[in-house]
């Protein structure tokens, strides 16, 4: 299924999908950012919903889990640093290169999901603003503010945990 | 390669989300380079670890530039072909001779059937259906 057949089949249930995704979260920002979500998704696995039996119902699933998601990661909007000891009690004095990446992937993987999945249209696939924003049927002002929101969690949690090690060595 | 102060407001757009991918590109080269800025160097991973990711990702799709040039290649071909076959008959005609022939990859041949058969097959491998023609000439809105 490519962008074409997406938009007629896909982009039509959006509606529907967000409405099922206030009625789980009761907030409609919420479900606005967890129907965005769920389109990434359904845009990653397009090539499978041709073999699906009923799409909608296939998307609907995708909208319950993904906000039960939501709610068990308590919006997931912070990210705590703990979370990423793992990578940081390297007991080398020296960090080298591939280590640094491994903790950018961890802090990546560990933003709430339309960010993540946002920063890896963008930042790995390769997509502009404006091709999210028509998969996900969105503004590209709201693509542009959660790759932003993203992209400064990064910054800002890295940086802190490596000015951190810095100060420790 | 970027200047340090265009690199600098790049990365500021950057974090606004309001970079293109022709420019992220380039604020990854410039973060590659040996030397940077001390207040720089942090950056470098995170640059680093999304340019390496985005080498293993296949790329998603030919661009359609690559593909409306394409396009005009094979028309181009296409004509110059049937320019060369009715060369080679009108010259043919007018010499008047009983030596119908064309040069395939090169060979001569005088057989017809096989003449056709072949021109055929050339013409077939870069013919294009209506619909193909309209999807590649067709911006994406009207789709």
């Amino acid at each position: 299924m490519e962008l074409k057949e997406f938009k007629l089949r896909i982009l039509p249930l959006r509606d529907k999908l967000c409405g099922f995704a206030a009625k789980i979260l009761g907030s409609a920002d919420d479900a606005e950012d967890a129907t965005q979500d769920v389109m990434m998704k359904l845009w990653n696995k397009r090539h499978e919903l041709d073999t699906c039996n009923s799409v909608e119902a296939f998307a609907m699933t995708m909208v319950r889990n993904t906000c039960i998601d939501m709610q068990r990661k308590d919006k997931g909007d912070t990210l705590s640093i703990d979370d990423l000891q793992i990578a940081s009690n390297g007991s080398e004095q020296q960090f080298e290169m591939h280590e640094e990446a491994e903790l950018v992937k961890q802090i990546i993987e560990h933003l709430p999901e339309l960010q993540r999945n946002t920063i890896r249209m963008k930042d790995i696939e390769g997509y502009e603003n404006d091709e999210i924003a028509e998969i996900i049927g969105c503004s590209s002002e709201s693509v542009r503010s959660n790759l932003s929101r993203a992209r400064k969690q990064v910054r800002t949690v890295y940086l802190q945990i490596v000015r951190e090690r810095k100060r420790v060595c | 390669m970027l200047k340090e102060k265009q690199a600098r407001e790049l990365l500021d757009k950057y974090f606004e989300g309001e970079t293109s991918c022709a420019e992220e590109q380039q604020l990854r080269s410039f973060f590659t380079q040996a030397r940077l800025p001390e207040d720089l160097v942090d950056y470098r991973p995170i640059f680093g670890y999304l340019d390496e990711e985005s080498r293993k990702t296949a790329p998603r799709k030919s661009s359609k530039a690559v593909r409306i040039r394409f396009v005009y290649y094979a028309v181009s071909g296409v004509a110059a072909s049937i320019l060369i076959l009715l060369g080679i008959f009108t010259f043919n005609r007018h010499t008047g001779q009983e030596m119908n022939s064309a040069y395939i990859n090169g060979e001569k041949y005088t057989d017809i059937q096989i003449v056709h058969q072949q021109a055929r097959a050339a013409l077939a491998e870069v013919s294009f259906s209506q619909e193909d023609i309209a999807d590649e000439m067709l911006p994406d809105e009207i789709k």
